[in-house]
């Protein structure tokens, strides 16, 4: 049982990290009414993903190992494209909102579908081998032979158990002082995104690329896969405890690439929005950036011509 | 309403299982790995693999090399029964359990059988070298044609794409459009 309870944390928590990360920035920036569209695309993806696994299982047609590898990998890729722009745009509703511009934020009438398809992304790329998982442990108990409803019992506690960490997590994001709410969640985000990368490109190594048994190193005799302190790791951050050196080069280049702009999105105003370095002593001053702009400027305040 | 539907596949499944070279069984234990057959024959292979033992386990099917995973299949729970699909090309491979998802697995050698049924990854290497041999044949006529009307001759020893690149394809050739001199 206790196997098939961590197969089942570690799903979910894959599943559920970014969910939660989200909803806590709903929340947060008093968008509660978004929360449906959340819920619509994690159902929408958990939906999908049974009904498919089950075609799987029970139908006269199973799925090639490649076909799975590929659409777990390109999932989890497209995913990680959706959550770097999220990253993104969460670090500029951040730097508006602690400038106290809340109504100026995101009139983009993407925001409400795109919340949807992330939450959909983030559920949906785990969410097939989940969901076959899950049939096969209800075959096992539904078997007539020597049924067991053991594994059916252990993979749902551990996806409940999930679910209870994932929500806990959620109420500790959204404790967060908003002065450092996108800032720590941003930094949270990029390390989650850069391990479902690194998942995604071993996912397709082990399908079609090349370099699989290149490793760059390998701790499993500390960390064992099958430990709670691996599944709790691989949960949150797809950590793995072997991986190869074309995961390792793209999790790094992810790390510092998105971090290095993240850093610099998330840095004061001055910095990004006025060409004139002297003003940038003037500009940093919050007092400043309270005035809001005239609407025919559209959108973003603009320091430099305050100070003409 | 799930068992019904249940019930009534395991009913069409288990008849067939029992001829067809094609659908085996293994048992995997926290220590062995135990295959109903070592060989089968090339095509569409499905291995039913039920987990007997207390780790969580892996099945895998490595290419002849030990290396290349042909195909695979994770979280198999204790207790449970799962499904790896395949098309199997003939050849020699390996499959292997991984109790405990890591280490190198309890190895051993699978024949696949030739068939006739599949070679699919020897027909498209087949067809993919054809196609390249007649664009080149194709591409050497082409080229022909234009140094016979325009009195563009290659020099002896001037490899084909020289420093000035592909030689041009005739106007109207229907090749590339009309004409692809990149001039």
């Amino acid at each position: 049982m206790l196997g098939n309870l961590l197969i089942g944390l570690r799903e979910g928590l894959e599943a559920g990290l970014v969910v939660s990360i989200l909803a806590a920035y709903v929340v947060k920036t008093d968008r509660r009414h978004l929360l449906p569209q959340l819920w619509q695309g994690v159902l929408t993806a958990i939906g999908i993903s049974l009904a498919f696994g089950a075609l799987l299982t029970f139908g006269p047609k199973g799925l090639t190992f490649e076909a799975q590898e590929l659409i777990g990998g390109g999932l989890s890729i497209i995913a990680v494209g959706f959550v770097t722009w999220m990253i993104f745009w969460m670090a500029s509703a951040g730097k508006r909102l602690a400038g106290e511009l809340r109504g100026l934020i995101d009139g983009a009438d993407g925001t409400r579908w795109s919340i949807g398809v992330i939450a959909l992304l983030a559920v949906g790329r785990e969410g097939l081998e989940t969901a076959l998982f899950i049939w096969a442990a209800t075959q096992a108990a539904a078997r007539s032979a020597d049924s067991t409803v053991d594994p059916l019992f252990g993979a749902l506690v551990g996806l409940l158990l999930a679910a209870a960490l994932t929500y806990a997590i959620y109420r500790g994001v959204v404790r967060i002082n908003l002065s450092r709410f996108f800032t720590i969640t941003g930094a949270l985000l990029i390390l989650v995104a850069a391990g479902v990368l690194a998942y995604g490109i071993h996912d397709l190594q082990e399908a079609r690329l090349p370099g699989l048994n290149t490793l760059a190193y390998d701790v499993s005799a500390w960390i064992g896969p099958s430990s709670l302190l691996g599944t709790l790791l691989k949960g949150i951050f797809n950590f793995s405890p072997s991986a190869s050196v074309l995961e390792v080069t793209a999790w790094a280049l992810y790390v510092v690439i998105v971090g290095f702009f993240f850093a610099r999105a998330a840095a004061p105003q001055a910095s990004s929005t006025s060409p004139a370095r002297p003003l940038t002593s003037v500009g940093v001053r919050s007092d400043l950036v309270f005035l809001p702009p005239p609407r025919c400027w559209g959108g973003q305040p603009r320091l430099v011509r305050l100070h003409r | 309403m799930a068992s019904l539907g249940l019930s009534a596949c395991t009913d069409n499944a288990a008849p067939a299982s029992v001829n067809d070279p094609r659908r085996l069984t293994v048992s995997a234990t926290d220590t062995a790995c135990q295959l109903s057959a070592i060989t089968a024959p090339s095509g569409t292979v499905t291995f039913a693999v039920t987990n007997n033992g207390s780790l969580v386990t892996e099945f895998y099917l490595f290419g002849p090399d030990g290396l290349r995973i042909l195909a695979e299949v994770e979280n198999i729970g204790p207790g449970l029964t799962r499904e790896l699909v395949l098309t199997a090309p003939a050849g020699k491979v390996f499959a292997a359990c991984k109790p405990g998802m890591q280490g190198a697995g309890i190895r051993q050698e699978f024949t696949v059988t030739d068939s006739g049924e599949v070679a699919l990854t020897g027909d498209e290497a087949a067809m993919i070298a054809l196609a390249a041999e007649q664009y080149r044949l194709y591409v050497r006529g082409s080229g022909g044609g234009v140094a016979d009307r325009h009195d563009i001759v290659r020099r002896p020893g001037q490899g084909r794409f020289g420093r000035r690149g592909p030689r041009p394809l005739p106007r109207g050739s229907g090749l590339l459009g009309a004409g692809g001199n990149r001039g």
